[in-house]
């Protein structure tokens, strides 16, 4: 018989044997040189300008983090910076540094690098924020601090774009945007950019020696862009790349049915801050400025086959708050409902009728009435050009086959009905919660301007001067209030983004933001033993 | 002269194509705005499937044949128009301006046409009158150079000076004698312009630079990249307009080689 | 001679004036702001760098004053700056030119070579069924649209075979690398050279075929591989010269849909970034510089013209 000795040494072998195997898929925390972690994507670097190419900024930010970054649920958390706090007005932001971070040529990171590194910024990049240059920054021991000269509230969104580079470094190179090196370049994270090729089109990231945090899987993560999405896609395919990666977009969803075919990969969905939705120009036209009327066209929109066609099935039917229920503060509304007899019942009460009975609806005043449709997304502006005719409603479609010809119809407000989409950060600009796209005391050319309500627009000027809390809550539950009783816009669906995941590889981490390519994701994927 | 046979299959083909082109309502099973369900394989209700809004994809083939003739056919006229005018009076009226008028043909073959295209379609936005002025105004110079030298040959001819000593205009001689005889050898260029336009519009659809709007071959081998037709293996949707586009062009400018090669087989004879 | 000689230069003078003339106008005469045109679209600027562009460019001044400006600009080698590469159009396209070079160059040299060797064979061998196979594929090729070839060659080739590289110039910076990288693209590229250059070839040794020499050189029992090779070949090899200059614009568009199939980062694909961001500094400069490449092709043409052809010497031809 066995003794109670045994049993004991069975379970410790048993246990032992346990951690051992869970050590394993865990992953070891050394670092295996030889391995290459290779990400395909569309963005490409046309030129080697760690400062003046926009998508080499979005890469490097892995190897020279900003203070903050976004997690995998759209909320700010710490990247250079450890922690931070913000006084209540609002104006001076005090940031505590992670000693994880240091420079890949062994010079140790202080808080003057994050100094000279905003300074730099504000002075010598053209797209810097505007509050930099009234900043006061001062560094005490690991600890900066940020007055600013009016309050900022939504600093961090400005702050994540602005990499903290060595001071050593740049402090002798006059013109960042301008200045063009093969590399390599020094880094703070656990990766460094070791060399960058427009004409083999890599960008090499090698294992920070300095780093202090969690040690990575691989030893060198390369970056490969490609000219068009299709040759990443067949290049991730064909087993050329580990896994696809495209800044602040989703893969593209028409070709997510060949991730669940594939073997190798399968997609992740996850809840986007994109949108797409239909604004009414509420300043000069008579019928987009008719309440009555923007309801009614509500009903008359097919929101389910608009996801399925204009989204291949990878978005979620919208409500009459318009902002996604991803995005902080977002509170309950009814939902936006596909009904064309309600449609055409609620046209024929707000006025619009056919009184002439040709089976087109007249205005208020019994006169013809020629909507105009403007688009520059061609499949989604054929959709709804569809939908506003079967309700009875003659429409003229304008479509802007390029920017140009985008900003100057849509700056002369000459439409009634537009298609836009939202992006991530658009969501989040001006005031937020996409205001930015309304307010017509606002400029860009993505925008539609299309809302000159003083009630609208005071809600946006209080909505910016208001610190995160329970006064932001309300007032971005009485914005949603405001967008489901006017309608200046209709929300036609809310985005799902599918990461592409490579099976045999494990640890991923998507952020709201980076998606894959963050310093989080970077540290912890390792293959699947 | 007797018919040649070689004109039979590339004239059927065209004749096809232009009867398709002309009422494309008789032959295609549904409108360019039906829809279905999206990304169909090729079945009974759909020959070729449907496309990614659920376009049924033989129906866009037979409309798309309207404009890509069109295109090819709008630049090849006029083209034809200006290199004819040029060639004439350059040949009519010899001195200065044949100097001027040869030494603008000159430049126009000079320059490079796509880039061309490329930069003035950017500049002015992408249209159908664009793309038809852009390539009919840059492919008039080997029409100008043939019409010249014929009329320069037949100037002297004894019929010619007749009509001048008679008295006659030169427009009327122009119209009534010279453009007779100076048809033949334009044709073949006309044609050889047409096809030359039909590979350029659809390469421009490529890089975006074609009207989205317009259903045309080379717009839809460009939206079934755009709209992952390639990636899915979607063989059905890109290949069939890209094998209607070779096929036109090739039945065109074979027309071209037989009756070019007609004209000098009667020249040496 | 001379009055030739004078006729060519006034005509290529003025078809760079021309070309200069459409490169300033262009953005002056669009619709809408003019210093957004010679900006770009969607790009990033302060108000101080609007001015700085409308000061430096004189915007404000007259056309002709403008166009002084802009002619001594140019004359220093300033073709603009891009505010969306924040780069100097000129050192952008001269870091790119060698690439696109070598691949058209590269093309070139195997699409002429084989071209004319094959256009001569079946020209003289016309009746052979070889020759009407070749000829045949010849014409099929020429019809089909540069792009779709590559993006065919590249789905088999590279996805479905995966004989060759997905991207690039090389991997690693070697000539090994480098060829590997290259060959595919290059052959796309040649198979339109080749095919093209067959055609002119074939008809233009048809024509010399019936003339009277050949048969005195075959009388007097000179070898047909010397008649066809040595005399036909030189004398029919007239018309691809002729054609050599304006298929260089041909081959430099090829280039371009060939660089954006396969990822090369070439002027072709700084040509198509340029089109998408609406980079219209980037796109002016390019077809400035494609366009006097392409007035000196014809000059190189017309002068290696003058020495095979002692016809054009004596100045009886055109």
């Amino acid at each position: 018989m066995f003794g109670k000795n045994t049993f004991i040494i069975a379970g410790i072998i048993f246990l032992t044997l346990l951690f051992t195997a869970a050590a394993g898929c865990i992953g070891s925390s050394q670092t295996d040189q030889n391995a290459v972690l290779k990400i395909a994507t569309p963005n490409e670097i046309t030129e080697a300008s760690y400062f003046g190419n926009y998508n080499f900024a979005q890469m490097t930010r892995v190897a020279t983090p900003p203070l903050v970054q976004v997690d995998e649920n759209g909320e700010y958390i710490g990247a250079l910076a450890k922690s931070w706090t913000v006084s209540s007005d609002g104006k001076t932001w005090t940031f505590t540094l992670d000693p994880a971070y240091q420079w890949s040529d062994k010079t140790p990171l202080t808080a003057e690098d994050v100094k000279f590194s905003l300074e730099y910024t504000g002075e010598k990049v053209t797209t810097s924020p505007s509050w930099i240059k009234n900043a006061v920054i001062t560094t005490n021991g690991n600890v900066v601090t940020i007055g600013l000269a009016d309050p900022v509230y939504r600093l961090c969104g400005d702050l994540a774009a602005i990499n903290i580079v060595p001071k050593h470094i740049w402090g002798s190179i006059d013109d960042p945007e301008e200045y063009i090196s093969a590399g390599p370049y020094v880094g703070s994270a656990a990766y460094y950019v070791q060399s960058v090729d427009i004409n083999s089109a890599t960008l090499v990231l090698a294992a920070n020696p300095a780093w202090k945090g969690t040690d990575p899987y691989y030893g060198t993560v390369e970056i490969h862009w490609f000219a068009t999405e299709d040759a990443a896609i067949f290049a991730m395919l064909g087993n050329e790349c580990d896994t696809y990666w495209k800044y602040g977009a989703s893969f593209p969803t028409g070709s997510a049915a060949l991730l669940n075919s594939s073997e190798k990969f399968t997609g992740v969905e996850t809840p986007s801050l994109k949108m797409s939705y239909v604004g009414f120009n509420t300043i000069s036209s008579q019928a987009g400025g008719d309440k009555a009327f923007r309801k009614a066209v509500a009903y008359a929109l097919n929101y389910d086959e608009l996801v399925e066609i204009s989204a291949s099935g990878y978005g979620m039917t919208a409500n009459a708050g318009f902002i996604p229920n991803s995005v902080p503060y977002y509170k309950e509304t009814p939902a936006n409902i596909y009904d064309l007899e309600t449609a055409k019942s609620k046209l024929d009460l707000a006025g619009y009728k056919d009184v002439n009975g040709d089976g087109i609806r007249e205005d208020t005043n019994g006169k013809p009435l020629t909507l105009t449709l403007l688009s520059r997304d061609k499949v989604a502006g054929e959709l709804i050009k569809e939908y506003l005719e079967k309700a009875g409603l003659r429409v003229e479609y304008k479509f802007a086959s390029d920017l140009n010809a985008w900003i100057e119809l849509k700056d002369a407000l000459a439409y009634d009905i537009a298609y836009n989409g939202i992006t991530p950060k658009g969501m989040m600009m001006d005031s937020g919660w996409a205001t930015g796209y309304f307010a017509s005391n606002t400029v860009g050319a993505g925008k539609l301007q299309n809302v000159d309500d003083p009630a609208f627009l005071g809600l946006c000027s209080a909505i910016a001067t208001t610190p995160d809390g329970g006064m932001l809550r309300s007032l971005i539950s009485d914005l949603q209030d405001y967008y489901a009783e006017n309608m200046p816009g209709i929300a036609l669906y809310w985005c799902l983004d599918v990461t592409p995941i490579n099976t045999e590889i494990d640890g991923w981490y998507i952020s709201k933001a980076a998606g894959i390519l963050n310093e989080i994701n970077l540290v912890s994927v390792h293959p699947v033993n | 002269m007797k018919f040649d046979r070689r004109y039979i299959l590339p004239g059927l083909l065209i004749l096809i194509l232009l009867t398709v082109a002309a009422v494309p309502g008789l032959f295609a099973p549904y409108s360019i705005t039906d829809r279905d369900a999206t990304y169909q394989a090729p079945g009974p209700d759909h020959l070729l499937g449907t496309d990614n809004m659920g376009k049924d994809i033989f129906s866009l083939l037979i409309y798309g044949a309207r404009w890509t003739l069109m295109i090819g056919f709008a630049s090849g006229l006029l083209a034809v128009f200006v290199g004819t005018a040029v060639g004439l009076l350059a040949g009519w009226r010899k001195g200065i301006l044949d100097e001027f008028l040869m030494g603008t043909t000159d430049i126009v073959l000079i320059l490079p046409k796509i880039p061309l295209v490329i930069v003035l379609a950017a500049y002015l936005g992408p249209g159908p009158s664009v793309l038809i002025f852009v390539l009919g105004l840059l492919s008039w110079e080997s029409i100008a150079r043939v019409v010249r030298s014929k009329v320069i040959q037949i100037r002297s001819a004894e019929y010619i000076l007749a009509a001048r000593c008679l008295g006659f205009s030169d427009v009327r001689i122009m119209v009534r004698e010279i453009l007779p005889v100076v048809f033949p050898v334009i044709v073949p260029k006309f044609v050889l312009v047409t096809a030359a336009a039909m590979i350029s519009e659809a390469s421009l659809a490529f890089l975006g630079l074609s009207d989205p709007l317009m259903v045309s071959w080379g717009g839809m081998i460009s939206d079934a990249f755009t709209y992952s037709g390639f990636l899915r293996g979607m063989w059905y949707w890109w290949l069939p307009p890209a094998l209607c586009i070779i096929l036109g062009v090739l039945a065109i400018t074979s027309l071209a080689f037989i009756h070019e090669r007609g004209v000098r087989e009667v020249v040496q004879v | 001679m001379n009055r030739t000689l004078a006729r060519k230069i006034v005509r290529y003078a003025v078809s760079l004036l021309i070309v200069v003339l459409l490169v300033f106008l262009l953005p002056r005469c669009m619709p809408g702001d003019p210093v957004q045109c010679l900006v770009g679209e969607d790009v990033f600027l302060t108000q101080e760098i609007l001015d700085a562009v409308t000061a430096k460019l004189g915007l404000d001044l007259p056309l002709t004053e403008q166009f002084r400006i802009y002619i001594g600009n140019l004359l220093t080698g300033d073709l603009g700056y891009s505010y969306t590469r924040h780069q100097n159009v000129a050192e952008l396209i001269l870091d790119r030119l060698p690439w696109t070079l070598l691949l058209t160059g590269v093309s070139m040299l195997i699409g002429y070579t084989f071209g004319i060797i094959a256009g001569t064979w079946t020209g003289w061998m016309a009746e052979r069924k070889m020759s009407k196979i070749l000829t045949s594929f010849g014409v099929v090729v020429s019809c089909i649209p540069p792009y779709l070839l590559g993006l065919i060659f590249f789905s088999v080739f590279v996805y479905q075979l995966g004989w060759f590289p997905y991207k690039g110039f090389y991997t690693t910076p070697d000539l090994f690398s480098v060829v590997y990288h290259m060959a595919l693209p290059v052959l796309t590229l040649a198979l339109f050279v080749f095919v093209r250059n067959m055609i002119i070839m074939r008809g233009s040794v048809l024509t010399e075929r019936n003339q009277l020499y050949p048969q005195f050189a075959k009388s007097l029992g000179v070898p047909q591989r010397k008649i066809i090779y040595g005399h036909v070949m030189k004398n029919a090899i007239l018309p691809i010269l002729t054609h050599f200059a304006i298929d260089f614009g041909f081959i430099l568009s090829g280039a371009l849909f060939i660089e954006i199939i396969f990822s090369l980062n070439g002027l072709g694909r700084v040509m198509y970034t340029a089109i998408l961001n609406l980079d219209y500094p980037v796109l002016s400069g390019l077809f400035l510089v494609i366009a006097v490449m392409a007035v000196c092709a014809n000059m190189i043409a017309d002068i290696l013209y003058g020495i095979i052809d002692p016809r054009v010497k004596r100045g009886d031809g055109r």
